[in-house]
């Protein structure tokens, strides 16, 4: 159980305009959101931190109806509330500036604002109406917006930045606003935050879910820390630091799980991997290595380059400079077959998007990577196929009724297990796994850490991408701290905590140990 | 225990439970249909479009679309007739192989423009038929040697040879998606090309091989049309593309791709064929036909999606 800092709901003098009552929500067996009680009022900048995957996005998404909660329910001025839909929320008053944006492209600035509300005569858009509106609307917030600007041609930040101003034209008495720096310059967000305080003083409840600590405690009234789906820390900000956030979202010790290195860190080994100064989309000048039978993990906040990072290794796109060396020969795979020809092996992020084929059977998806060495001339040889993916299947622990039957009717665990299994027809030299455990009930989540272990035991190098602090200390021998696309530290498994990890990726520890800023 | 796994035999077998049905009403009408010459007929007569309906399976299985089926069935038509006057047996291979190289032109297209292949097969058919316009200034080609009529009219126990051939290649592309290393790549590609590619198949390569079989399957079919009239002409086949499609959707094929099997068009093929057949049997006026031929194949393909749905 974890300490709750302070009473969470009524400990204002206003009455709440929206409360969070013991929301939950579930995915595939993991409650992302565990009962949160969470009051927001009027007039109010409320910040909502926490790790990646501590439940902020999912509770946001359930506050503005993008998500229907497992448990618990919605208050809107004290009467229970279902918003079956976005819209319903909308209708409400509550609207969400999200993540991934929800503009249409070829439309105007003007029309994208208004869209809903245009002004009109008869049916027909009056257009010098709509751009009047729509230019005060952009000279109130003081952004660099022309009404008349086309979105497709805008940037990613003028994107933002419209959408926000829909919140804005929509006189709405609630808006979400979920990581809205995450494109920002710190002069935009300046502008951002202005935008905020505005709202909040004509009465608008501001909700503000950010990585920025230092920036949500200057801008927020008050805050609420989430750890593991439950929400730990209630107060305002003007009575906390940021280290006490990182504190609280790290939590006690004792949460963290058991330890599977069973080694000892290969300190002197033959490098399996090494980067040098890789520069690609999304990352620049990594060096790094992973020494023969290592297990590494980069950490880092979500858009810290993590992904892209592995990913390039494996050929899915190319990076633009610096060296790959493979068992001390450079490599530039140009793709993931030629990836896999260099002994790699790679397990995306995302289990629905690139990694199963939902139609197929578990053991078709099993041995998919290795089909050669159950096929004679390209013909199956049936019962060595079966025997393999059974095999595979065994030593990860896959719960299927039968082989046979398509990936897709499996849990979430199961499946992840079961793309582990894929790679072990023939055991690669490096596998590069992201987020080996994301959506993974937690008996598989342990199995999973087990096998990678055993894995590393004979001799396989693993490289690993998680969001997960408590993971990457759990299995890694190294962790590398990624942030904005650079390693910004290397800690080795057993001289890091949870909370060094976390200062280092939001940025937030002494200028004296700080990595490249 | 045993209700599950009979909604599940249903769901996977519901195709030929419609067909047994409609097999049993068409029979207690009319008498003649359960005759041999009868079966034999309708297979004869369902042999071309089975043909192209088989090749076409594979690309929808591999999620692509050839729309160009039709146009390469006339080309290789008339290309075989062409040829045919300097050597009949030259001509039934040179048809065949115009199918081939069709087929790996829209492969080539759609892998170097990237654009989508319903959009990129329709826009080849448009110029696959006008070479075959081209070939034969929009006259009959005529073949007068009768050794090139063989293959279309011939028979070998009972059956024609256009049936022998159909099911052998029906035979051997049905085995080549179950059992061999290509056959899974297409069903991988078609569910999840992504990771397919993560997995390292080939994506492109095998891509290339459903457009060629399919172009392949289409042309020997419209060679073995041309040879079974002796003649052939660049307006014949027009339709066949859309036929075919809707043979493999009505066998369960899943038009999505990633799902599906040969036996299943094969079903579907000669599901139609029935229909058109029973209408010939029965006297129905014609005029009627093409309604309710709709409306049985939106009901064959309500009830597959209906069962199948319930069952996940």
């Amino acid at each position: 159980m974890a300490a709750s800092g302070a009473s969470s709901t009524g400990n204002g003098p206003s009455l709440a305009l929206l409360t969070a009552v013991g929301l939950t929500k579930t995915f595939g067996g993991v409650r992302c959101v565990d009962s949160a009680d969470v009051a927001f009022r009027r007039g109010q900048i409320h910040g909502i931190v926490g790790q990646n995957g501590a439940g902020k996005t999912t509770l946001a998404r359930m506050l503005c109806g993008a998500l229907s909660p497992d448990g618990g329910h919605i208050e809107v001025e004290g009467v229970p509330t279902a918003f079956g839909s976005p819209r319903a929320a909308l209708d409400a008053g509550v609207t969400m500036v999200a993540q991934e944006l929800s503009l249409v492209p070829e439309l105007t600035v003007a029309e994208n604002l208004l869209l809903g509300q245009l002004p009109h005569r008869l049916g027909v858009c009056r257009s010098a109406e709509l751009m009047r509106r729509a230019q005060r609307l952009i000279d109130e917030a003081g952004f660099d917006l022309d009404a008349a600007d086309t979105v497709s041609a805008l940037s990613q930040s003028q994107r933002q930045k419209t959408e926000i101003l829909r919140a804005v034209a929509r006189n709405a008495r609630m808006v979400v606003f979920d990581e809205p720096r995450s494109s920002l310059s710190v002069n935009e967000a300046a502008q951002v935050y202005g935008v905020m305080r505005d709202l909040a003083a004509n009465g608008v409840a501001v909700v503000l879910v950010s990585h920025f600590l230092s920036e949500v405690l200057e801008v927020c009234d008050v805050v609420t820390v989430m750890r593991d789906g439950r929400v730990v820390l209630h107060a305002r900000s003007s009575e906390l630091n940021a280290d006490d956030l990182v504190e609280h979202m790290v939590g006690t010790p004792h949460d963290a799980p058991q330890s599977n290195r069973t080694t000892a860190s290969p300190t002197q080994g033959a490098l399996r991997l090494e980067t040098r100064e890789l520069t690609g989309r999304g990352f620049a000048d990594v060096s790094l290595a992973v020494r023969v039978g290592e297990i590494v993990a980069i950490v880092g906040l979500v858009g810290s380059g993590r992904t892209e990072f592995l990913s390039a290794l494996y050929g899915v796109h190319r990076p633009v400079s610096g060296t790959i060396l493979i068992d001390g020969v450079a490599c530039r795979p140009r793709s993931p077959r030629a990836a896999k020809r260099a002994g790699l092996a790679y397990i995306s992020e995302s289990r629905q998007l690139d990694g199963v084929f939902p139609r197929l059977g578990v053991d078709a998806n099993i041995t998919a990577a290795h089909m050669g060495a159950v096929s004679r001339w390209g013909v199956f040889r049936e019962g060595e196929q079966r025997e393999r993916a059974a095999e595979a299947a065994r030593s990860v622990d896959v719960r299927a009724t039968q082989l046979s039957q398509p990936i897709s009717s499996l849990s979430g665990g199961n499946q992840q297990k079961s793309l582990l299994a894929r790679w072990l027809i023939e055991p690669p030299n490096l596998l590069l796994i992201d987020e080996p455990t994301r959506g993974v009930d937690a008996v598989s989540t342990a199995q999973i850490h087990r096998v990678l272990a055993d894995l590393a035991e004979t001799g396989m190098s693993v490289l690993m991408v998680t969001s997960d602090f408590d993971e990457a200390l759990a299995v890694a021998h190294r962790v590398y701290v990624f942030r904005g696309g650079r390693v910004a530290r290397e800690f080795e498994g057993d001289a890091a905590d949870e909370s060094m990890l976390l200062r280092a990726a939001f940025g937030a520890e002494p200028p004296s140990s700080a990595g490249p800023a | 225990m045993t209700m599950p796994r009979l909604s599940g035999y249903v769901s996977r077998y519901g195709i030929l439970i419609a067909y047994a049905l409609l097999v049993l009403a068409v029979a207690v009408q009319s008498e003649r249909f359960l005759t041999k010459r009868n079966l034999l007929n309708l297979l004869d007569q369902a042999a071309p479009l089975g043909l192209i309906a088989v090749g076409v399976t594979l690309c929808i299985i591999a999620g692509i679309f050839d729309l160009s089926t039709g146009s390469v069935f006339a080309v290789a038509a008339v290309v075989a007739a062409k040829v045919a006057s300097a050597n009949p047996w030259l001509g039934l291979v040179a048809g065949v192989a115009v199918g081939a190289l069709l087929g790996a032109f829209n492969a080539l297209v759609m892998s170097t423009t990237g654009i989508n292949s319903f959009i990129g097969t329709l826009s080849t058919s448009i110029i696959f038929r006008g070479i075959a316009l081209l070939t034969t200034s929009g006259l009959i080609v005529s073949v007068a040697d009768p050794a090139y009529k063989t293959l279309g009219t011939e028979t070998l126990l009972d059956a024609k040879l256009t049936v022998w051939i159909f099911g052998a290649v029906a035979v051997i592309l049905g085995l080549t998606l179950a059992r061999t290393t290509l056959g899974r790549s297409l069903y991988a590609i078609g569910g999840n090309p992504d990771a397919a590619r993560l997995v390292g198949i080939r994506v492109g390569a095998v891509r290339t091989f459903a457009y060629v079989a399919s172009g392949m399957c289409a042309a020997l079919a419209g060679v073995l049309t041309s040879s079974r009239t002796g003649s052939a002409q660049a307006d014949i086949g027009i339709g066949l593309e859309l036929a075919a499609i809707t043979a493999v959707v009505v066998g369960g094929t899943s038009i999505f791709g990633g799902e599906g099997a040969v036996w299943r068009t094969v079903v579907g093929v000669v599901l139609l064929q029935t229909i058109g057949n029973a209408f010939n049997l029965l006297g129905v006026d014609p005029t009627y036909k093409q309604v309710v031929q709709g409306v049985l194949i939106l009901a064959a393909v309500s009830i597959d999606h209906v069962v199948r749905r319930r069952n996940q």
